[in-house]
Parts: structure tokens; sequence; C-alpha cells
């Protein structure tokens, strides 16, 4: 943070030591002439120059020169010269002129341009201005291009004095440049200084995000094999809970219907009435069993079953399949409202969610058509595919599962793989929940 | 809709002010300043000093509306080279001015004169053969046109004639050599009231310098680079000089003895002999004896006769107003009624050949010459063509003093002029290239 401060101070050092500079040669430029035209040496002192000394007011750019400097570099640092691309153009501009106004004698102000701009620009911007300024410094350095362009040297003004005043004037000019290059050294020295300090925090910012990211893989793996552990377990609990279930109910029930039957096999020659009353006891506990296992099999039932009807859980299904596989697929229900008990909207779901997860898994098929429709008590699922489809019909455990399904329902199953994958299902339909 | 009104009330606005201010600007008067000496360069009195200055003023304001001239006037010719470099260096300086032979290296050299080539080249009403070359030619520095003469004024040679007549000679032609010269003065060098010294006298203050110009020897070259005082033409014209100065050894010569009358030839400027032919200034100064002016002998290498003395006029390089300056610099230098008053107010001669040459200058000439004098169309313009231009390189002033030291050094020695001219040579060159 030191150096943050230290920079703007040793750039306004720098428009100090400029400023007294230009105001120190500029006064020679002035005072000069004038001195020599009111001691009346002007043709002694016209006399021990190289060409025509520019009028002394010319003088006037510089200053007017140098507060447009100062104020371009002012809006810049405030921001308020909008991107401040301008000021690349305008404070060398303005360096220029002051140049060109002191005779090409004192150059340094190029060095301020820079220091005051150099920090804002980088890579490509960055080399192509510090290019420019070093050919302009160049340039603006050839005693050629002075002697070319009719300027006379404040070296050839100073000659005009004697022997100590102008070894003084000469050493302060030399002093105040030769500081102003030294603090223009020291600033970019530091500038770089602070630059690599940048780089190298960056660099160990990186390396720490790379090692956080190693870190977050190995928890992220951990953690897809804790889910699929937890997925084992639920499914293990869920086989345990089918188990006591079906032991609780089906067992319970079975066991009292076999007793019962057994005792009416007894009875049935000693009393048929009691026989009858066995019987009928027996039928109540079917029932009971009955209900037993319809009370299970509804805790099975599919979450979406549970909330919605069968022909908004179908679209909600395909719409989610969609949006998962990408596939288009086309439902198409008819009519609309089927009125199926609740096993066969079971397996109905279960045997369109079947098919489609095959048809994207096995079959790759970009584009699904699901139509259900009813005629004359059956109901007719089909399911066609565009996918890759299979000459050979593999019976894996999803088909035989659908085909038991169906088996229990009293429907039939076909299956074609050789043009896509199609899958047609038949459900003979009861009406009603009477078995 | 307002913004519309806004930005058409300043279009308005700002047309107004352009308008304006151009208006302003081509009914303001253009001011050039003109630099001007106050008298004679050559210090000839004068009356009006400025009545030719005044007279070109008059005739380019009318031809020119909307412009007004104006000089500073009394700056007297010693201080004038002064004025004119402190006006330069506080960016002050005249338009157009007068340039003094002394300053005209180094303001040249400055680059403080505007070039005038391309000017000459593109105004057909101009052309360098209009003006007598060595009047030209000191307005040339380094083959470029820097000014053109606006006065000049040749040397001649003053002639005793009462003197000449009491010898029994005849006044010398225009044509005449050193070798006529020499005879002249050695024959009327001599003791006439017999108390055993000289007091008669050939010639006064006829110097190495003038035998240099009339032998085509230059002391330097062209840009004051080097020293040319050991070549056979310059060793010539000191060796005359040298036997001229020995037939007046222990002789006591002073202007004085000029002006009573025991001298027979003295170089003369042209100025000089304006001023005091005319009556009543040739019975102030002169009143013992007739005299005359011719040209000055001629050396035996040499075509020209005398160095030409010559003011010039020019721009400032820093003028802003080139098309206006040139056309003033044109009424002060090439305009035949500025050039021609020079013969009538001023005692100066026009470089202009046809001014010179033409015969009302001729009537001029003779209104003011007395008798059978020869000074006329016939001699006036033979010097002009015959003269030459002195160099005019920067540090020329100094150098043309170490030189008529050395030189009158090397006079005073007897034994082989040529070597002791090849060591002042030596040492000129060395001054001239530091």
């Amino acid at each position: 943070m030191q150096k943050d401060e230290n920079l703007p101070l040793l750039r306004q050092v720098m428009l100090l030591i400029n400023l007294a500079l230009c105001a120190f040669v500029s006064a020679v430029f002035v005072l000069t002439p004038l001195r020599a035209a009111r001691r009346g040496e002007g043709v002694h002192f016209l006399q021990g120059l190289g060409s025509l000394p520019a009028a002394p007011w010319s003088v006037a750019f510089a200053a007017l020169g140098f507060a447009a400097f100062v104020a371009v570099d002012l809006a810049y640092r405030r921001g308020k010269l909008g991107s401040g691309r301008v000021a690349f153009w305008l404070e060398p501009g303005m360096a220029i002129i002051i140049i060109l106004a002191l005779h090409l004698d004192y150059n340094g102000l190029l060095l301020l341009a820079v220091v005051d701009l150099v920090d804002s620009l980088h890579d490509r911007g960055r080399m192509l201005f510090l290019g420019a300024m070093t050919s302009l410094y160049l340039l603006t350095s050839l005693d050629v291009l002075q002697s070319g362009l009719g300027m006379v040297s404040a070296l050839d003004y100073l000659a005009y004095y004697e022997g100590q005043p102008r070894q003084l004037m000469q050493t302060a000019i030399g002093l105040l440049s030769a500081l102003n290059l030294i603090l223009f050294i020291g600033y970019m020295v530091i500038l770089v200084g602070r630059r690599t300090e940048e780089n190298a925090a960056i660099r160990r910012l990186n390396g720490e995000l790379a090692r956080a990211n190693d870190k977050l893989s190995v928890l992220n793996s951990q953690l897809k094999d804790y889910a699929a552990q937890s997925e084992r377990m639920a499914e293990t609990r869920e086989r345990n809970r089918l188990a006591r279930e079906i032991h609780d109910t089906l067992g319970h029930a079975l066991t009292g219907i076999t007793a019962g039957a057994d005792a009416c096999i007894e009875m049935m020659d000693i009393s048929p009435d009691m026989a009858r009353k066995q019987m009928e006891l027996i039928a109540k506990t079917a029932r009971a069993g009955m209900n037993e296992v319809r009370r299970s099999v509804s805790a099975l039932r599919p979450d979406a079953l549970e909330r919605f009807q069968l022909s908004e859980a179908l679209a909600k299904l395909c719409g989610e399949m969609q949006q998962t596989s990408h596939a288009e697929i086309r439902l198409d229900i008819q009519p609309a409202d089927m009125r199926l008990s609740q096993d066969e909207e079971d397996a109905v779901y279960r045997i369109v969610q079947e098919s489609v997860t095959n048809a994207i898994r096995h079959g790759h098929a970009t584009e699904i058509d699901v139509s259900l429709s009813c005629q004359e008590r059956r109901m007719a699922i089909v399911v066609q595919d565009n996918g890759i489809g299979c000459a050979k019909i593999e019976q894996g455990f999803g088909l035989r599962h659908m085909r038991e399904r169906l088996r229990l329902l009293g429907g039939s199953l076909r299956v074609n793989g050789t043009n896509g994958f199609r899958i047609e299902a038949s459900i003979p339909l009861r009406w009603g929940d009477e078995i | 809709m307002r913004q519309g009104i806004k930005r058409l009330a300043a279009g308005v606005l700002l047309s107004a002010v352009v308008l304006a201010a151009t208006a302003f600007g081509a009914s303001r008067e253009t001011v050039l300043t003109v630099g001007v000496v106050a008298g004679s360069y050559w210090d000839a009195p004068t009356g009006n000093c400025y009545a030719v200055m005044d007279a070109a003023i008059a005739r380019f304001e009318q031809a020119h509306p909307n412009v007004r001239v104006e000089y500073t006037s009394g700056i007297l010719k010693r201080d004038y080279s002064e004025w004119l470099a402190d006006q330069f260096l506080l960016g002050r300086e005249p338009d157009v001015f007068l340039v003094l032979p002394e300053d005209f290296g180094m303001l040249a050299e400055l680059g403080a004169l505007q070039p005038l080539d391309s000017l000459l080249e593109n105004d057909s009403a101009v052309s360098t053969g209009d003006f007598y070359d060595a009047a030209r030619q000191s307005g040339e520095a380094g083959g470029v046109q820097y000014a053109l003469p606006y006065e000049c004024v040749p040397t001649l040679m003053f002639v005793n004639k009462t003197l000449l007549e009491a010898e029994g000679i005849p006044v010398p032609d225009n044509d005449w050599t050193w070798d006529d010269f020499y005879k002249i003065c050695a024959q009327v060098t001599r003791d006439t009231d017999g108390d055993g010294t000289a007091d008669q006298f050939g010639s006064y203050g006829y110097t190495w310098r003038d035998a240099l110009a009339s032998n085509g020897a230059a002391l330097f070259d062209e840009n004051g680079s080097s020293c040319l005082i050991a070549e056979p033409a310059c060793v010539e014209a000191v060796e005359f000089a040298q036997r001229l100065e020995e037939l007046y050894t222990d002789c006591d010569i002073t202007a004085r003895s000029f002006d009573e009358g025991h001298v027979a030839f003295r170089p003369f400027l042209f100025s000089d002999y304006r001023t005091y032919q005319p009556y009543p200034w040739r019975i102030k100064r002169y009143s013992d004896f007739e005299w005359d002016c011719i040209q000055m002998p001629g050396g035996p290498s040499g075509t020209g006769r005398s160095e030409l003395s010559t003011v010039l006029a020019a721009i400032s390089s820093r003028s802003s107003q080139q098309a206006l300056t040139w056309e003033l610099l044109k009424e002060l230098t090439c305009s035949d009624e500025t050039q021609a008053m020079l013969y009538t107010d001023s005692h100066s001669v026009s470089a202009l050949r046809r001014v010179t040459q033409s015969p009302q200058t001729q009537q001029i000439l003779r209104q003011d010459t007395p008798g059978e004098s020869q000074l006329g169309l016939e001699i006036l313009p033979d010097t002009m063509e015959q003269a030459v231009a002195a160099p005019h390189f920067r540090a020329y002033d100094q150098a043309l003093l170490l030189a008529e030291s050395l030189v009158a050094t090397a006079m005073e020695d007897d034994h082989n002029l040529s070597l002791q001219l090849q060591r002042v040579q030596r040492e000129l060159n060395e001054y001239l290239q530091n």
C-alpha cells in the first residue's frame, strides 16, 4: 500500500521540477533578449547565435501549453475524459507544443507524460505508447533537428552572460534535468516492481485455487459413493418393508384362509351350516386380506399417480423425460379420461415409463411417439421410437416385468425392433373395481 | 422542438460573429513598418533625409488602399545596426528595412531576411538584370538573393586639376592604369619651396585595398572561409601600394595638405563629390583649386576599378505580409520614381541601370556640375559597371581589421613581400576557420 502513495508523490515532484525547468528556460528566452536590447548589446548577442532567435512572446505558447498539459492531466485523473483515450493524444501533443516553444531545448516533459499515462495502459497499447514516446524523445533530442528548424539553443542564449552567472544557470538546468530523469527512472523501477509483485500474487492465488479444486473433486466422488450407498440401503430397507408387509397382510390373511378352509373341510360332513358360516368367515378374512393388500399397494404407488390423474401424470412423466433426455416425446391419449382402476393405471404408467426409458437408454431415440387408445373395452398402448432398434430382442428384466404386469391384468405385449423400436401393449378393461 | 430553436439560435449567433469578424478584418487597415536610417550612410549632408522614403511610401499607400506604412524616424547610422538587432531580439522588427553593408552578412546568415529568389522569378516586372552586378551581388549570400540594392556609392578618384595644370600634366583618361597613376605621382611629388622636404604629393589615401579592387583580386573568398591575400593578383596589388608608399617616405601627408591643394589624387566617394561639387559647397571647402573626379586607375590583372558601397533593402523573414512587403520592397528598390529621386534628394547612385543611364539623370548631373567637368553619363555608368561588391560574410569586419594591420606590417618589411603575405594568409585563414 505504501508504494501506491509513493507513485503519485513522485509524479507530483516531477511535475514541479518540470514546471521549474520550463519556467527557467522560458525566463532565459524572454529576459536575455530584453537585457541585450536594453544594454544596447543586440548586435553582440546576435553575433553569437547561429540563427535568428524566436520573438520573446512565442514563449507564451509554452506557458499556455503547460497550463493545458496540467488541465488535461487533472481531467484525466478525475475521469472526466470519458475513456481517457483523448489524454493519450492531448498530453504528448501539449508536451510537443511546449518543447517546440522552448526551442527543443527541454524534452523532459515527454517523460512526465509517460509517467502520467503509462500506468493505465496494458500489453500492446503500452508497448505502442512507450515506443511512440521513445521515438519522440529521441527525435526531440536531436541537435540537427534544432538547427534544421532554425531554433536557437538555450546554451547560445546563456553564452551571452559572463562566467559565473552562466555557469550557475547551466548548472541549474543540468541539475533539474538530471533530477527529472532520475525521478522518471525511479518511478518506472517502482512501477515495474509493483507489477512483478502483483503477478506473483496472482500466481499464488491460482495455485491455491487449483489445490482447492482438487480437494473438491475428491469430496465430490466421496459424496457420489455415499449417495450410491444410501440408495442401496434404501432399497434394502424397502425390500425388508415389503417382506414385512407381505408377511403381515397376505401371510396373515392366507394363514387365516388356510386354517378356515381346513376347518371347513372337516365341518362339511358334520355340519354344513357351520361350514357355511366358516366359509363366510373365510371370505371375510380374504376380503380383509384383499383390503390389506390394497392398502399396501397404494403405499407403493408411484408418486405422480398419487397426486394426479393418469393423463396428467403421463404428461408430466413425458415432459420430464423430454427435458432430461432432449428427445422429443409426443403423447397422444384418447379419450383423455379413461376411468381405469388403480392397478391398471399403475400398469399403464409403468409400461409407458419403461418403454420410454428403454427407447432413450438403449435405442438412443430422438423422437418417441406414445399413444393410448381405448376400443371395445381394450386399451392399446403403442410406443414407437426412431432409435437404433434391435434385430434380435433379448428379454431383459424390463420387458419381462412388463409382460408379468400385463399377464396379471390379462393383457398381452408385442415388440418389434426392425424399424426403430415398437411396443404394443393391450389391456382388457374391467370398468369398476370388483374382483 | 426547444432544442432545435436553441441550435438554430446558436448557429445564427456564430455566423453573425464570423461575419462581423470578417467584415472588421477586411475594413481594418494593414500596417507595414519600415526600418529607415536617418541621414546618409556615407555621411553626406542632405536636406530632408526622409524625402525619398516619404515619397515612396506615399506612392505605395496610394496604390494599396487600407495599407499604412510606418517608420521610426531619427535612428542615426551609428545606432541603426543596434536598433535593428534589438528589434529582431524583441520580435518587433520592421517588415521591410534598410540593411547596412556591415550588417548584411550577419542578418542573412541568421535567416532574418526573406529569400527573394522565388519572388523575383515570379514577378515579371523585375529582373536581376535591372541592377548593376556589383550592387545586386551585395545583396546575395550563398547564391541566394536576400536583399535588393536601395542606393549605392562608388569610389572615384579626385583630381586636383590646378596642380596638374601647373605641372603641365593633362588630366588622365577614364581608362588610365596603375602605371599612369604611378608616373604622375612620381612626377608631382617634390619640394616646391626648396626647404628640403617634399610639400607636393601625388596621392593621399590610396591603399592596398583600392589596388586590390582595381586588380580583380579579392581579399577573401565568397563565403569567408579562406583568405586569398597570397594569390598573385593580390601580391601584385600590395606591391603596387608598397611602391606608391615608397614615394612618400618621410613625408607627412594629411587631409589638410589635400584640402590646401598640395595633393594631386585622392580616392573619393561619389556622395562627397555630389555634395561638394555644386555651389555653395564647392566654394566653402575647396576654394583654392579646380578639381574633378575620374575613375580609379585599373590594375594589370583586373577589369574592375573600385569597391561599391551599397545600402540594401530587405524583407523580414518573419513578416506576416509577404505579398505586400514584396510590393513595398519593389517600390523602394525597383521603382523608377523612387530611384530617380536618389539623384535629386540624396547624394547616392541608383543601382537600376535604366535610371542611372536615363537622360533625366544625365540632365540632373549636368545641372549640378559646373563648367567642363567630366562627370556625367560618360563616367558614372562605367564606374558602376566596373565596380566590385565588397564581401559580406559574418566575420568580415573583424577579419578586415586584422588583415589591415597584418598587411601593413608585411608592407613595412622590404624583403620578399610574397613570402610575408603567405604568412598573413595563414594567420587570417586560422582566424576565419575558428
